[in-house]
C-alpha cells in the first residue's frame, strides 16, 4: 500500500522498465528482454551478400522475432553486418506482392488467382514463342535465390519452355571473375578460404572496400596476428584505404597497366617463383615479353602514380611470404575487366603466392547466391559448370534429370547485355524478370523505358510490387523471400549453407520453386522438374551432377549432413571425410586445364571508352554507398534502422577544388550530365575523391541514367566504373 | 524523498557485486556462450571501485564505419521499429593530398554531470552510485522530453507509443552477468570496449573524453566515454552533416504555452501598471476585463503546457526535481502563479471574493496584484533559463531573456489597446481614464515592438557566410526552409506593434470609436500571432549540439 502510494510520486520499477529488462535466455548467446525470448532458433545464412554468414533466426509462438548471428559458424564467428541483424524486417514490410497481379485491358494492374496469373503466363508466353520462335521470349535471373531455385528455373526455362536464352545480374557483378578463372585456372574456381585474410602477410585489396562491403571479411582480415601489409588500389580514399597500411590511387582503369609494370619489376629483380612458374604454368615468357614496355616510368605515366610507389608496391609483394590479392567491382566492372584481373592472376602465379595458405587471386563475390548462380543457374553454364556445347556434357545431364536430351540447347544463351539489345531491337517479346531490379541497376538504362515498350508481355517475380522494375510489369507473380523458404546458397568461398523457412510468406505468395513447379505444370512440362517435388531434391541432383567436375560435392549426402558441419565447400568428392572447415584450392599446383597448368593471359592496354574532355572533364565513379544499403534498395530500403544509416536521397561527391571552379556549397543541388542524360543531386564536397573524379553511389535509381553502357568483351560485364561527367550548379542546365 | 543515486535499489546492481562469482559459477555450469571469451577482454574483470565507473572506449583505429553496433543494440535491447540507441557518424577531411575519413561510434556517454539527469523534473535519471552508469526510469519518466533538448549529444529519445523516453543503459543487465553490452559484443573489429575510468580524472581532464571534432565541448557534462587512436586525428575533420540545416521539432504545446503565458503575465502588470497609474479602483471594466482575459489566456497555456506531456496525468511529478531543474521550477512558478491569479482575478469580478480575502488583511489591489505579477516574473525567468540551461547558442543568450520578457511587455500592452478600444465603443471606460491612455499605450506598444523586432532582426547582423557557425545554420533555417515564418513573424509583427498603434496615435482622436476597437483588437490579434511565430522559429530554428553525423541528404 505504501509502495502504492510511492510509487504514484517515484517509481522506479514497472511495465516499462519491465518491458525492456534483460532475461536470461537459454536459446541464444545474450540475455533478452521478455518479448525477445525465442523459443526456438532456426540457423542459417544470410541472404545479402556472398560473405554467407549463418544467422540465428529467432523463433517465438511460431513468429520469426530476431536475427542475431551465429557464434559457431567458420564464416562470421559470432558477427553480423547491418543487413543481416536487419534480415527480417523486408519480409514484414507493406509493399510485400501478396497476389498474382494481372494488367487488364486498360493497362490497370488487377489482382487475379494463381490459377489466371499462372495460364496468363502460359497462353501470352506460348503465343509469342509460336510467333516468332524460341529466341523471342528470354528470362533474366539473379544471384539471390537458393541454388535449388536457380537450377530448377533453368532447367524449366531452358529443358521445359525451349527457351534459348537467359542470363543472371551476376552478369553485373562477377561475370569477369567467372571468365577471368575459366580462362586461366580451366574452371570458375575463386581458390581462396576466408582464413586466408588471417595468415596472409601481404594482403592487397583492388577495387574493394571490404569494411562497409564485406564488413564480416573486414572482421577476419582485423584477426590477422601477422602485422600484414595492406594494399588498397582505389582512386577513393575509402574506408579500407583508411585502414591500410599503404594506399596507391591510380588513375581510374589504369589498374591494368599498374599490375603490368609491376609485373615488369617482379620480373626485372628476379623476384618470381621460376620453378612454380615452369612446373605449373604455360605462357610465362610471352608475358614477361609483353610487360618489358611497361617500366616504372611509362607505369608511372599511364597510372598518375609515383615511380617510388609502384617500386613500393612491387617491393610488398617481394617482401610478402604469403601475398593474397582480393578484387572487387572496381576489377569487374570495367572495359578491360578480364584482363585485369587476370593480371592479378598472373602476379600471383609468378610469385608462386597461389595455393599456401594466406595467398591466392581472389575474387570477392558480391551476391549471396552469385557462386550458386554461376555454378546451377542454367544461363551461361550448363548445370554444374558444364559446356551447352558439349554433347557429352548435354548426355551426362540428360541421364541425370532422366529426360529428353534434345530438350537440352546445343547453343549458348545470349548474355544480358545482348538480351537487353535483343528487347530493344524487337527480336525479344516476351520477358520474364526473376528478383532481379533491371530497371534500376542496368547500365545507362536512359532508354530503359522506350526498350521495354516493345515487350509484349512481360513477367516480373519478385518480393514486391513497388520495384522499378515491377511498373513494366504485365504480371506480378508474389514471390517469397530470405526466410520464407528451404535451399541453399553458395558463398564467396564456395561454402554451401542453408537456408530455411522460419517465416510465413504473405498472403498467397509462393517460394520461387513453387511457382516453377507451378508453371512447369501448366505449361505441360512437368516432366522436366518430375524428379524435384522439393529443394532438397534438387541438391541431392547437385550431388551427381557435379560428380567429376571441379565443383564436385558428390561426398556431401544432403541437407543434414551441410549443416552439421557448419557449410561445406566445394570441392567435397564421394569419400572425403572433413578434416577442417576451411579448405583452398590449387594447394597441389594442379590447374583444371587438361594439362593441369594454369595460363598467363594477358593484352595490350585498350583506351577507356569515354575519356574525359573540354566538355565533359570529370570522370564519375559508381559504387557502394554505405554498408547498410544493398543493391537497388528494393530490401534496405524497408527497414527505418536501415534507413537511418544512409543518405536517403541521391548525392555526388566532389573535391573540393572541383566544386571551388564550378561555384558549388556544400549541399547544393546541382545537375550532373553525361552524354546520356542529366541528373539532380546534391553536392557532397570532399577530398575523398580526388580533384577531376566525381562519385555517385549506385543505390539510388538516377545514378545509372548517367553510366555508359560498355563491357568487357570477355565477360560481357557493364563498366558502371567511368565514363565523363560534368556538374553545374545551375538549375537552368537541366 | 527518492534520491537520484540511490543504488542498491536497484536489482542489476545488487547483482553486480556478486558478478564476478556469478560468472565463474557459470562458467563451471558450462552457461556461457562459447565465443564469450571474446568479448571477456572487451570488458573489465572486475567492478568499478568506489573511485571509477563503467565507461565506452571506442578504438577509432578500429572503427571502420559498418554501423553492426547500431542494429545489434536494436535487435539485442528489443527497441521499437525505428529505434535506435547508438548511432554512427562521419567525419571528413584532411587534404586533396591526405584525404583523410573517420567513423565515430556514438551512444550515451554516462556524463559524470549529465544534463539529461539535471534537467529532468521528475528525478527519472539517476546516475548509479556504483556503476557510474546514467540510468533512466522509464516508468517514473512523464514525458517532457526536457532531457532531449538537454542531452548535448541527442541520446534520449523520445517513444511517442508509451509517452516516455527511452536511453542506452550500458547494457547493465548483461554486465552484471559478465555478458559483454549488445554494441561490443558484435562489432566485428572489436572497437568498441568497457573499461574502468577515473570519476576525478573525468571532471578534470574533460578534453581527454569525446575529444572528437565538432563534438560539443565535455565541460558542460563531462562525458567518460574516450575516443582513441593510434595516430593524430587530420586537423580538418569535419562532421559530414556539417553543412546540413533541418529545421528542428516545434513542440506546438510549448509554443502557445511560452507566448500565452507571457500575455498573461503582461496583461496582470498592465493593468496594475494603468490602475495605479490612474489611480483606479478594482472595480473598474477595464480592470476587470483586462484580469479575465490574462487569467484565461493564462490558464489555457497551462493546459497546453500539461498536453505537451507524453503522460499528462502524472504532471505533478514535475515538482520533484526542483533542486537541479529550471523546468520543475517553471512548472512550479506557473503552478503557484495560476493558482494566486485565481484568487486575485475573483476580488475583481466577485464582492463575496473580495471580501474573503480582503478579512485576511492582505492588500488585494496591490500586494496580491505584486505577488501575483511577481510569481508569473518569476514564471518567465524560468522558462528563459529552461532554455539556456541546454547550451544550444540560439537559447543560450540574453535574447531569450529579452524575448520572452518582451513578449510579455508587448501583449500585455496589446491587450491593453484592445481592450481600452473594445470599452471606448461600448462606453464602458471608467470616467478616471485620461483620455490621452491609447496614445501612451500605442507609444509603448510601438517602442517595445520595435526593440523586440530589432533585437530579433540583430541576427542577421552577426552571422558571417563564410562560417557555418550554430548562428550561421540558425539564420540559413530562418531565411530558407522556415523563410515563411519569418517573412510572417517580422511583417506581422511590424502590423500589429507598429503600424496599427501609429494609425491609433495619428488617427484615433478623429476616428469612430468602432473602427478604434476593430483596429485595437487586430493589434492584439496580429501581434499575438506574430510572437507565435516568433516563437516557432525560437523552436524549429535552434540547432542543436549533437555529435558528429553521416552524410545527410533529405
Amino acid at each position: 500500500m505504501i509502495k502504492r502510494i510511492k510509487d504514484i510520486f517515484y517509481q522506479e520499477d514497472g511495465r516499462f522498465t519491465e518491458e525492456l529488462r534483460l532475461k536470461d535466455s537459454p536459446l541464444s548467446q545474450a540475455k533478452l528482454p521478455a518479448a525477445k525470448l525465442p523459443d526456438g532458433i532456426h540457423k542459417m545464412v544470410c541472404g545479402f551478400c556472398a560473405t554467407g554468414c549463418s544467422l540465428d533466426v529467432h523463433i517465438k509462438a511460431g513468429e520469426a522475432i530476431n536475427v542475431t548471428p551465429n557464434s559457431a559458424y567458420p564464416v562470421n564467428i559470432g558477427e553480423a553486418c547491418p543487413k543481416g541483424w536487419e534480415a527480417l524486417t523486408p519480409l514484414k514490410a507493406d509493399d510485400r506482392a501478396v497476389v498474382p497481379q494481372l494488367r487488364d485491358a486498360k493497362g490497370q494492374m488487377k489482382d487475379v488467382s494463381w490459377n489466371d496469373g499462372v495460364w496468363a503466363f502460359v497462353d501470352n508466353f506460348k503465343t509469342i514463342l509460336a510467333k516468332y520462335g524460341p529466341e523471342s521470349v528470354a528470362f533474366l535471373s539473379t544471384g539471390q535465390i537458393p541454388t535449388e531455385e536457380m537450377a530448377a528455373l533453368g532447367v524449366l526455362a531452358k529443358f521445359g519452355m525451349g527457351l534459348i536464352h537467359g542470363d543472371g545480374n551476376t552478369r553485373q557483378c562477377m561475370a569477369t571473375a567467372v571468365t577471368a578463372y575459366k580462362q586461366s585456372f580451366g574452371f570458375d574456381a575463386p581458390p581462396y578460404t576466408y582464413k586466408d585474410f588471417e595468415e596472409s602477410d601481404c594482403l592487397v585489396f583492388v577495387g574493394a572496400n571490404p569494411c562497409i562491403a564485406h564488413p564480416i571479411m573486414w572482421q577476419r582480415v582485423s584477426m590477422n596476428p601477422h602485422q600484414p601489409n595492406i594494399v588498397v588500389i582505389d582512386p577513393r580514399k575509402t574506408e579500407t584505404a583508411m585502414a591500410a597500411t599503404h594506399h596507391y590511387a591510380p588513375r581510374p582503369k589504369s589498374d591494368l597497366a599498374l599490375f603490368y609494370g609491376i609485373a615488369h619489376i617482379l620480373i626485372e629483380n628476379q623476384w618470381i617463383k621460376e620453378d612454380y612458374i615452369n612446373f605449373h604454368t604455360v605462357g610465362f615468357d610471352r608475358f614477361a615479353a609483353h610487360v618489358k614496355s611497361f617500366t616504372p616510368e611509362h607505369t608511372a605515366t599511364v597510372t598518375g602514380l609515383s615511380v617510388e610507389q609502384i617500386h613500393e608496391f612491387a617491393s610488398l609483394i617481394h617482401a610478402g611470404k604469403r601475398v593474397s590479392f582480393w578484387w572487387t567491382m572496381g576489377v569487374n566492372q570495367s572495359h578491360e575487366a578480364t584482363r585485369t584481373a587476370q593480371a592479378m592472376i598472373n602476379l600471383a602465379l609468378m610469385t608462386g603466392n597461389i595455393g599456401r595458405p594466406g595467398t591466392g587471386a581472389n575474387s570477392i563475390t558480391g551476391q549471396c547466391n552469385a557462386m550458386g548462380s554461376r555454378l546451377y543457374s542454367n544461363t551461361t553454364n550448363l548445370l554444374g559448370g558444364h559446356d551447352f556445347t558439349n554433347e557429352a556434357h548435354r548426355r551426362k545431364i540428360a541421364d541425370i534429370l532422366d529426360i529428353d536430351v534434345a530438350r537440352i540447347p546445343d547453343v549458348n544463351s545470349w548474355s544480358y547485355d545482348k538480351i537487353m539489345e535483343g528487347v530493344a531491337s524487337g527480336k525479344i517479346k516476351g520477358l520474364w524478370i526473376i528478383a532481379t531490379n533491371p530497371a534500376h541497376s542496368w547500365i545507362g538504362r536512359s532508354n530503359f523505358k522506350d526498350v521495354m515498350s516493345n515487350l509484349e508481355f512481360c513477367v516480373v517475380q519478385d518480393m514486391y510490387t513497388t520495384t522499378e522494375t515491377a511498373q513494366f510489369a504485365d504480371l506480378v507473380l508474389p514471390a517469397a523471400g530470405w526466410g520464407e523458404k528451404e535451399g541453399t546458397f553458395i558463398n564467396s568461398e564456395r561454402r554451401f549453407g542453408r537456408i530455411k523457412r522460419a517465416a510465413t510468406p504473405p498472403g498467397e505468395a509462393k517460394s520461387d520453386f513453387e511457382i516453377f513447379k507451378l508453371i512447369a505444370e501448366r505449361w505441360g512440362c512437368a516432366e522436366v522438374l518430375k524428379q524435384w517435388q522439393q529443394p532438397e531434391d534438387v541438391f541431392k541432383s547437385f550431388t551427381l551432377i557435379s560428380r567429376d567436375q571441379p565443383c564436385d560435392i558428390s561426398g556431401i549426402s544432403d541437407y543434414a549432413m551441410l549443416e552439421a558441419a557448419g557449410g561445406i565447400q566445394w570441392p567435397f568428392p564421394e569419400g572425403k571425410k572433413i578434416v577442417s572447415n576451411e579448405r583452398r584450392l590449387f594447394a597441389d599446383g594442379e590447374f583444371y586445364h587438361e594439362d593441369g597448368k594454369a595460363r598467363f593471359l594477358f593484352e595490350d592496354i585498350r583506351p577507356k571508352p569515354e575519356p574525359v574532355c573540354a566538355e565533359y572533364p570529370l570522370e564519375l565513379l559508381t559504387g557502394r554507398g554505405t554498408s547498410a544499403q544493398w543493391h537497388t534498395q528494393t530490401r534496405t530500403g524497408k527497414s527505418p534502422i536501415l534507413r537511418k544509416m544512409y543518405p536517403q536521397k541521391n548525392y555526388v561527391e566532389i573535391n573540393p577544388v572541383d566544386a571551388r571552379k564550378a561555384n558549388i556549397e556544400p549541399q547544393q543541388m546541382i545537375v550532373v550530365s553525361t552524354r546520356r542524360a542529366k541528373i539532380k543531386a546534391r553536392a557532397v564536397i570532399s577530398p575523398l575523391v580526388q580533384a577531376g573524379h566525381i562519385f555517385i553511389p549506385m543505390h539510388y535509381p538516377e545514378t545509372n541514367l548517367l553510366t555508359l553502357p560498355c563491357f568487357d568483351p570477355y565477360s560481357r560485364q557493364p563498366a558502371y566504373k567511368s565514363c565523363a561527367a560534368r556538374i553545374s550548379c545551375h538549375a537552368y542546365d537541366m | 524523498m527518492p534520491n537520484n543515486s540511490c543504488a542498491n535499489s536497484d536489482p542489476d546492481v545488487r547483482a553486480l557485486n556478486s558478478a564476478i562469482e556469478r560468472f565463474a559459477r557459470k562458467h563451471e555450469q558450462g552457461f556461457i556462450p562459447a565465443d564469450q571469451k571474446k568479448y571477456e577482454e572487451l570488458i573489465p574483470a572486475s567492478a568499478p571501485d568506489a573511485t571509477q565507473q563503467y565507461a565506452f572506449e571506442v578504438d577509432l583505429d578500429k572503427c571502420t564505419g559498418c554501423k553492426a553496433c547500431v542494429t545489434a543494440c536494436h535487435n539485442e535491447n528489443g527497441l521499437d521499429a525505428d529505434e535506435t540507441w547508438r548511432s554512427v557518424g562521419l567525419l571528413q577531411g584532411g587534404t586533396s593530398e591526405q584525404p583523410a575519413m573517420q567513423h565515430i561510434t556514438t551512444a550515451c556517454h554516462h556524463c559524470a554531470e549529465p544534463g539529461c539527469m539535471k534537467g529532468c523534473p521528475t528525478l527519472a535519471y539517476k546516475k548509479d552510485e556504483v556503476t557510474g552508469i546514467v540510468k533512466h526510469l522509464d516508468d517514473q519518466c512523464f514525458g517532457c522530453q526536457y532531457c532531449i533538448l538537454k542531452c548535448p549529444y541527442d541520446v534520449p529519445k523520445y517513444s511517442k507509443k508509451r509517452g516516455i523516453v527511452h536511453k542506452c543503459d550500458m547494457c547493465i543487465g548483461r554486465l552484471t552477468d559478465g555478458q559483454a553490452p549488445a554494441c561490443v559484443r558484435a562489432c566485428p573489429t572489436g572497437a568498441i570496449r568497457i573499461t574502468l575510468v577515473d570519476r576525478v580524472d573525468v571532471r578534470q581532464s574533460p578534453r581527454d573524453y569525446v575529444n572528437i571534432p565538432d563534438a560539443p565541448a565535455s565541460d558542460y557534462t563531462f562525458p567518460t566515454t574516450k575516443y582513441t587512436s593510434s595516430k593524430p586525428l587530420a586537423g580538418n575533420l569535419q562532421a559530414a552533416d556539417y553543412f546540413v540545416t533541418r529545421p528542428e521539432h516545434a513542440h506546438l504545446p510549448l509554443v502557445f504555452m511560452l507566448v500565452m503565458t507571457q500575455l498573461s503575465v503582461g496583461g496582470f502588470g498592465l493593468e496594475l501598471f494603468i490602475r495605479q497609474l490612474m489611480g483606479l479602483s478594482m472595480a473598474n471594466a477595464l480592470s476587470q476585463t483586462m484580469i479575465v482575459i490574462s487569467l484565461a489566456i493564462g490558464l489555457l497555456a497551462l493546459a497546453a503546457s500539461i498536453l505537451h506531456l507524453g503522460r499528462p496525468h502524472l504532471f505533478f511529478r514535475a515538482i520533484l526535481g526542483v533542486r537541479t531543474s529550471w523546468l520543475s521550477r517553471e512548472i512550479i512558478a506557473f503552478a503557484l502563479y495560476a493558482k494566486l491569479a485565481i484568487v486575485y482575478a475573483l476580488c475583481f469580478v466577485n464582492s463575496t471574493a473580495l471580501e474573503l480575502v480582503s478579512a485576511t488583511g492582505i492588500d488585494i489591489g496591490r500586494g496580491l496584484g505584486a505577488v501575483v505579477i511577481g510569481c508569473g516574473l518569476i514564471g518567465i525567468f524560468c522558462s528563459v533559463k529552461v532554455y539556456q540551461d541546454t547550451r544550444r547558442p540560439f537559447w543560450d543568450t540574453p535574447m531569450t531573456l529579452i524575448k520572452f520578457f518582451m513578449t510579455a511587455v508587448t501583449l500585455g500592452t496589446a491587450v491593453a489597446v484592445a481592450v481600452y478600444g473594445y470599452l471606448n465603443n461600448t462606453s464602458g471606460l471608467p470616467s478616471a481614464l485620461d483620455p490621452a491612455v491609447p496614445v501612451y499605450l500605442c507609444w509603448g506598444l510601438v517602442t517595445a515592438s520595435i526593440f523586440k523586432l530589432s533585437c530579433e532582426a540583430s541576427i542577421f547582423m552577426r552571422h558571417d557566410p563564410a562560417q557555418m557557425s550554430y548562428t550561421e545554420k540558425t539564420v540559413k533555417l530562418m531565411t530558407h526552409q522556415l523563410k515563411p515564418f519569418t517573412r510572417a513573424r517580422f511583417i506581422l509583427g511590424g502590423i500589429g506593434g507598429v503600424l496599427i498603434p501609429l494609425v491609433i496615435i495619428a488617427l484615433g482622436s478623429v476616428m469612430h470609436a468602432g473602427w478604434l476597437s476593430v483596429l485595437g483588437l487586430a493589434a492584439l490579434l496580429i501581434c499575438f500571432v506574430a510572437e507565435l511565430a516568433e516563437r516557432y522559429l525560437f523552436f524549429t530554428a535552434v540547432v542543436p549540439l549533437k555529435m558528429p553525423g553521416g552524410i545527410t541528404i533529405d
